[in-house]
């Protein structure tokens, strides 16, 4: 992916900059405020990124407009403020926001990395993945990603992981804690099993029995009046539980009733006038209360004559529920010790051959999920291997560039972000993301260009800036540069003069003014093929 | 066209169980009882019945004299005459009294009758109402046309005769299935709670007040609405079958069709006792009123509705905050007074 043109204004002050080309360009000046910020924030802010301004300028009133080329094909890039135009091969798509714009760019312009986040895959946002390639001025942090927030170190490291060829969705946890359910309850399944297998081979006469067809039938029938006792006695046991539970519920509300119905015995509003107790609130237009004494004493002891019949209801179930036990034994009693077992067991005893089938598939069952868990776990531990490798190699390249550029350096990077406190010096800073940016797009081979807004922030050498441009230039890749250069190391030919460099001056452009009226007419042709009209354009 | 309030009783004393009587002959028994709303207590008179609009009105003195003779009759008519010759119109003067004296009548066994049913007695009478009126009015004679009126309203006048105990009264105001089971006692503390706001009613004092329409009275605060009584009448007799019956009421049936035997009889438990506790809550009697009279009224002018759509009707704009009547406990009792209603 490169970068073509880049512009921003509205309809009464615009600034293009078309003069970018596919290899190294500097932007640079002699003075601060001459517009190369605002030129690189617009032109990031146009591709979806977060804005990071400089305080006094109010992008959300301008149009940031940039031209890149992705896979072959242009694409022209309008934005305001949270709405996107994206325009290629004559045809303009709208997009409200940022997100729907993020999709269409992954789809269509250039795939971005897929990440997990929240225990979910999600394509990671553009404010991230510039991060990639992309060092602003302002908010730098080399402990942290930029503007961390939404995004956080996690994810950074998730992106390189994605961009590094490793697979973002494994298994989640809770998938992972389903497979181990499942895994649990065969198991218990099998040692059930288990049982009746050995209950089977353990009473060889019982299997006999309930295969041979004489006995079969009066086996059957005796069968039929055991359970149809069992489901008795189930049966009164819940209907006994349900009465116990109602006249519970009666005694509770007579105690209930009696305090709702209470009086207040503290004191009594009496008429001053004339002594009533009777005092009657004229915005009442009820005269009658809700129920008087003898309708409440009828139902106190209507309630008492319920709770008296459930009282006699839940013995006689009591009575029945002991009669059916009894009876249950008596039948008991009546069968051969032999057929007893079995019919106390009858749901149980299956033939041999049917439990077998049964463990043996309970067996692979399990297997199977014990392998998938496995290859998980496998995938897991391969994964991290992988994606540890990846940052290791990282590191080496970003030591081995520190160590080229400065042999006496005293800095080792063993993470891509710093620890938090540790502070690096203006230079040190500087080489960090250097080497940082530098082995990112080389080992991830990103297709990105590399953007770094003041590449020689915080007094770097001469020697160092020299050693930067020259690795620059031996990407092979876009880079988009800027630079403020003091008074007196400034010519005009100061980045010309590396052949291969596209230096732009923009010292010409007067200062805080960089958005003038001689851009306009080129401003409005480009919204034009938005089709956007400006009003005084 | 004033009406003044110059007769009211201005030491009213206790409502007696007399004035009750009357009161629950006018809702229960007279003929016209159906066409009765609204009746006024110590307003007009002891007892005057109204219709919804206070268009037309019914005027009950009650005059409870164990041994009430002619003269003493012609006396207590004073005020039903007074209104007779009033700027209001009434449908019926009445006269309650106990039995009188089997000889002061022709036919002792008729219950309600005109002055005729007094034979010769009703010269005494007429000398009784003529002295009570020159007393009260403190004027020395009457003149031709007031003597004219006073025969005219004779004429009209109607003698009603206490005919029965205190839960007679009240038996009669609803009619209601199983009403006749009930213990007398059960209607006798119906009869005393009627009585009892009765006299709330009666302590009222409007004496010299004046009005020009008969609505206005309503006003005072000295009338029960007959709705009231009603609601009151069926509530104790729902109320004191709670937890007593067997059979699910028809209209209920719908409820509890896709019920097993046991969630039936748990959810009418639970109705009951939601029911009851709706009714020994002293605080929501506002809530428990209106929601017992807007239920009664749609099922007697609408007895085809089903018990389900009787209570959505009456809480589409309910209070939700009457939870006691909310849902199905709301919906067994609809259909316990439709039950009751259909006897």
């Amino acid at each position: 992916m490169i970068v073509k043109e880049t512009g921003f204004g509205d309809s009464t002050e615009a600034f293009l900059e078309n003069r970018i080309i596919p290899g190294v360009n500097i932007i640079f000046s002699d003075d601060n405020n001459k517009g190369k910020t605002l030129v690189i924030q617009g032109l990031m802010y146009s591709m979806g990124n977060e804005p990071i301004f400089p305080s006094g300028f109010n992008y959300r009133n301008y149009m940031f407009y940039s031209k890149i080329e992705s896979g072959g094909t242009e694409w022209s890039l309008l934005r305001k403020n949270s709405s996107m135009l994206v325009l290629s091969n004559g045809k303009v798509i709208a997009f409200d926001s940022i997100s729907e714009f993020k999709h269409y760019f992954h789809s269509t312009i250039h795939s971005l990395p897929i990440i997990r986040k929240d225990e979910s895959k999600k394509i990671a946002d553009l404010a991230l993945v510039f991060q990639l390639f992309f060092l602003p001025q302002d908010k730098r942090n080399t402990s942290n990603v930029f503007n961390s927030g939404y995004h956080k170190k996690p994810d950074f490291y998730e992106m390189v992981y994605s961009l590094s060829g490793s697979d973002p969705v494994a298994m989640n946890k809770t998938q992972i804690i389903e497979i181990k359910d499942e895994i649990a309850k065969l198991e218990e399944e099998r040692k059930i099993t288990d049982r009746r297998l050995k209950f089977s081979r353990s009473h060889p006469k019982i299997a006999e029995i309930t295969h041979k067809s004489s006995d079969r039938k009066s086996f059957e029938a005796k069968r039929l009046v055991l359970e149809s006792i069992n489901r008795r006695i189930s049966e009164l046991g819940k209907d006994r539980a349900r009465e116990i539970n109602r006249k519970i519920k009666l005694e509770q509300l007579i105690s209930e009733l009696n305090s709702l119905n209470r009086d207040l015995s503290t004191g009594r509003v009496i008429c001053a006038d004339c002594g009533s107790n009777k005092v009657v609130f004229k915005n009442i237009d009820y005269s009658f209360d809700v129920s008087n004494q003898f309708v409440r004493n009828e139902v106190l002891s209507s309630i008492k004559n319920q709770i008296e019949i459930k009282k006699e209801t839940i013995n006689e179930f009591t009575r029945s529920l002991n009669y059916e036990q009894d009876q249950l034994n008596k039948e008991l009693e009546s069968t051969p010790k032999s057929l007893q077992t079995i019919l106390l067991h009858s749901e149980e005893i299956l033939s041999d051959v049917e439990i077998d089938n049964k463990l043996t598939e309970i067996n692979q069952k399990i297997d199977e999920l014990k392998r998938e868990l496995n290859t998980s776990e496998k995938t897991k531990s391969d994964t991290k291997t992988a994606n540890q490798n990846v940052i290791d190699v990282i590191l080496n390249m970003m030591n081995s560039i520190y160590k080229d550029m400065d042999p006496n350096g005293r800095l080792f990077f063993d993470e891509i972000f710093t620890k938090k406190g540790e502070t690096y010096s203006g230079s040190e800073e500087q080489e960090f993301y250097f080497a940082k940016i530098v082995a990112l797009s080389n080992i991830l081979n990103l297709d990105y260009p590399v953007i770094i807004d003041s590449f020689r922030d915080g007094e770097l050498s001469s020697g160092k800036e020299n050693y930067m441009i020259e690795k620059y230039l031996s990407l092979g890749k876009q880079v988009i540069l800027s630079s403020t250069l003091k008074q007196e190391e400034y010519t005009s030919s100061k980045y010309s003069d590396f052949i291969g460099v596209n230096a732009i001056d923009y010292s010409v452009n007067n200062t805080s003014q960089i958005l003038n009226t001689n851009y306009i007419s080129q401003f409005s042709d480009i919204l034009k093929k938005f089709n956007i009209v400006m009003e005084n354009g | 066209m004033t009406y003044e309030f110059k007769f009211t009783e201005q030491n009213a004393g206790r409502a007696s169980d007399f004035e009750t009587k009357t009161l629950l002959y006018l809702l229960g028994i007279d003929q016209d009882r159906s066409e009765i709303s609204i009746v006024f207590i110590d307003c007009f008179n002891d007892i005057t019945g109204a219709d919804l609009n206070c268009e037309s009105l019914w005027d009950f003195q009650s005059k409870n004299v164990s041994k009430l003779n002619p003269r003493k009759t012609g006396e207590s008519l004073f005020t039903l005459f007074w209104n007779f010759s009033s700027k209001f119109e009434f449908r019926k003067y009445a006269l309650f009294i106990p039995q009188p004296k089997q000889s002061y009548l022709n036919n002792p066994t008729s219950l309600e009758f005109g002055i005729e049913n007094f034979g010769d007695n009703k010269d005494t009478i007429r000398e009784g109402l003529v002295s009570e009126h020159l007393r009260r009015t403190k004027v020395k004679n009457l003149s031709a046309k007031e003597l004219k009126q006073i025969d005219l309203f004779l004429k009209e006048v109607v003698f009603i005769i206490d005919r029965g105990e205190k839960y007679d009264y009240v038996m009669n105001l609803v009619s209601f299935k199983d009403k006749n089971l009930k213990p007398t006692k059960f209607y006798s503390e119906i009869f005393d709670e009627i009585r009892s706001v009765q006299n709330d009613k009666k302590f009222r004092s409007i004496h010299n007040l004046a009005i020009n329409k008969a609505p206005e009275a309503l006003s005072f605060d000295k009338h029960l609405h007959v709705r009231e009584i009603t609601s009151l009448v069926v509530t104790r007799l729902v109320g004191i079958d709670l937890f007593k019956r067997q059979a699910i009421p028809l209209g209920f049936l719908p409820e509890v069709r896709d019920l097993d035997h046991n969630d039936v009889k748990d959810l009418i438990q639970k109705c009951n006792e939601k029911i009851s506790r709706a009714v020994f809550n002293k605080n929501s009697k506002e809530n428990f009123w209106r929601f017992l009279e807007s239920a009664i009224s749609k099922l007697l002018t609408d007895p085809e509705l089903s018990c389900k759509r009787v209570y959505d009707i009456v809480t589409i704009n309910g209070d939700k905050r009457f939870s006691h009547l909310t849902g199905s406990s709301g919906v067994y009792l609809i259909s316990l007074i439709k039950e009751g209603f259909e006897q």
